[in-house]
């Protein structure tokens, strides 16, 4: 059975590794890499598997999450790749307008199996 | 003689004096007026003092007119005199709410009253109305070949900022020439080619213009006003049309509307926008406001995603094409082709409400700052374009409110 690649991209590693357990480990059809910056994450894309979804951090140091997501977006090979906002940003703009452009905004804190089903709903589309 | 007595006349006069007034204003203006009025006239005709007229308890159905009895005892020659003057005097004060039709329905209804008849009493207000007619005519025919000649003069002191006075008169006077096919009464106007002795140019305006109905002097001031702002290539400080209006001045101004000359809505060309411009500065600003909240890179993957999901109703939209593979481009990423040009203004329109629209509500409670951002970003200038093909932003910020 093939498994739901999520690649994680966050600065925080606390927060990285509980995604990563919580979702392994609840479901083992799920297999969570992380990144811990944007850079990487550009990098990881480029090899060989790609990632089912990503859940993008806003506020990074380097290039923020913003900035990840055109990058995602304007190469033809990663575009489709569902994206998802996980962040502590909860002003309504960056809500509003990572809500429009991205398949889905979710704000810090947040329930482990919110984000499973959000994440089980996205690739179910 | 009339059948009726002297204070059923002055009752039902009142009364109908009062109901047609209050139609064009409201029952209270209505009821101080004749009030007022009366007393004024009771210097003249004392009787008037028998006409109480209470103004603090009016309201439909209500009788706010009282006749002493004593009125009776009045000779009808000064009783009409005095119900005369006072007609009189009500029209000569409503002004401009005294229109014909005043006059007109004012008689009609007093012409329903069984056994009153004013005419057979001296009042006629066939007259009345001939007269506020010919006053009329003569008041605007007077202010048409002033109005022609100063809109003339203040067209050709703004040509003169631009250009020596000479080549403004030819430039106007060509203008004139071309535009005199299409509105006659531009024939009506000469314009001195060289200076007189005292080196003034002539601008005449013949007193035949005041045979011309108001719309077609209005419609032809307007193209003229538009030609020339053209010609004046207007680039200093403010827009050509405020340059028209300071220098036309208040009066004028006002008396070009009241013949029907929108000056508001003047399709300056110095000051038209085309779409591709309008739409440029469109994404400017949108990309502005988002990019200054996200990054730039992603307000440009923002808005081709609003473009994505609107194209399908739009496909005016289709003329703006983003290069998707380098959204870190930023603004320059964006680029609107010139055939946008050719597409019918409220397409664009359409379009650009339904972007904002979209961008508003995944905003929530904050579409209207976005909205008021957006203004500010856009500017006055592209402001009233928009306005100008049909996007109405204060209706979208109700909307959202």
């Amino acid at each position: 059975m093939n498994k739901k690649k999520i690649l994680i991209v966050d600065d925080n590693p606390d927060l990285l590794y509980l995604v990563k357990r919580g979702l392994e480990h609840e479901d083992d059809t799920f297999e969570v890499t992380g990144a811990s910056d944007g850079n990487t994450c550009l990098e990881l894309l480029k090899e060989d598997t790609l990632p089912d979804l990503i859940l993008l951090d806003i506020m990074m140091p380097g290039m923020d999450g913003w900035d990840v997501f055109a990058h995602i977006k304007e190469n033809p090979q990663w575009r489709e790749i569902p994206i998802v906002f996980l962040t502590a940003k909860s002003d309504d703009y960056s809500k509003g307008f990572g809500k429009l452009s991205a398949d889905d905004y979710i704000t810090k804190p947040f329930e482990l199996s919110y984000l499973k089903e959000r994440i089980d709903q996205i690739l179910q589309r | 003689m009339t059948a009726i007595t002297n204070s059923e006349v002055t009752k039902q006069l009142l009364k109908t004096l009062i109901g047609k007034i209050s139609r064009r204003t409201s029952e209270g203006f209505a009821v101080v007026t004749i009030h007022t009025l009366l007393k004024v006239l009771e210097k003249q005709y004392s009787f008037l003092r028998y006409l109480e007229v209470n103004t603090t308890v009016y309201s439909e159905g209500l009788d706010a007119v009282h006749v002493n009895p004593a009125i009776e005892t009045v000779e009808p020659a000064e009783f009409y005199e005095g119900l005369h003057a006072l007609i009189n005097m009500t029209v000569k004060y409503l002004k401009k709410n005294a229109d014909f039709f005043f006059i007109k329905e004012f008689q009609e209804a007093i012409d329903a009253i069984p056994g009153l008849n004013l005419r057979g009493e001296g009042i006629d207000l066939s007259h009345m109305q001939f007269e506020y007619l010919v006053k009329r005519k003569q008041d605007l025919q007077t202010e048409y070949v002033e109005l022609v000649e100063n809109v003339l003069r203040a067209l050709v002191f703004l040509l003169n900022r631009r250009c020596p006075e000479r080549e403004a008169m030819a430039t106007l006077k060509g203008i004139i020439d071309t535009l005199s096919m299409k509105h006659n009464f531009l024939h009506f106007i000469t314009i001195g080619e060289t200076p007189d002795e005292d080196g003034f140019y002539s601008i005449t305006v013949s007193r035949e213009i005041n045979a011309i109905i108001s719309v077609s002097i209005a419609k032809g001031l307007q193209e003229l006003i538009e030609k020339v702002s053209h010609a004046a290539e207007w680039k200093e400080e403010g827009t050509f049309q405020d340059a028209f209006k300071k220098e036309l001045g208040e009066r004028h101004v006002l008396r070009l509307k009241q013949i029907g000359a929108d000056l508001q809505g003047l399709m300056l060309v110095s000051q038209q926008k085309e779409h591709q411009q309008l739409m440029e500065k469109t994404m400017n600003a949108l990309i502005t406001i988002l990019g200054k909240r996200t990054s730039e890179s992603f307000a440009v993957a923002s808005l081709d995603r609003i473009i994505q999901k609107l194209q399908q109703d739009h496909p005016v939209l289709s003329h703006i094409t983003i290069d998707n593979m380098h959204y870190s481009k930023g603004i320059e990423a964006i680029q609107v082709m010139d055939a946008v040009n050719q597409e019918k203004p409220y397409k664009v329109a359409q379009a650009i409400r339904d972007m904002i629209k979209l961008g508003g509500t995944y905003l929530g409670r904050n579409t209207q700052m976005f909205i008021e951002d957006f203004k500010k970003q856009l500017g006055d200038d592209y402001l009233s374009e928009l306005g100008r093909i049909g996007v109405n932003l204060h209706f979208l910020e109700l909307k959202f409110m």
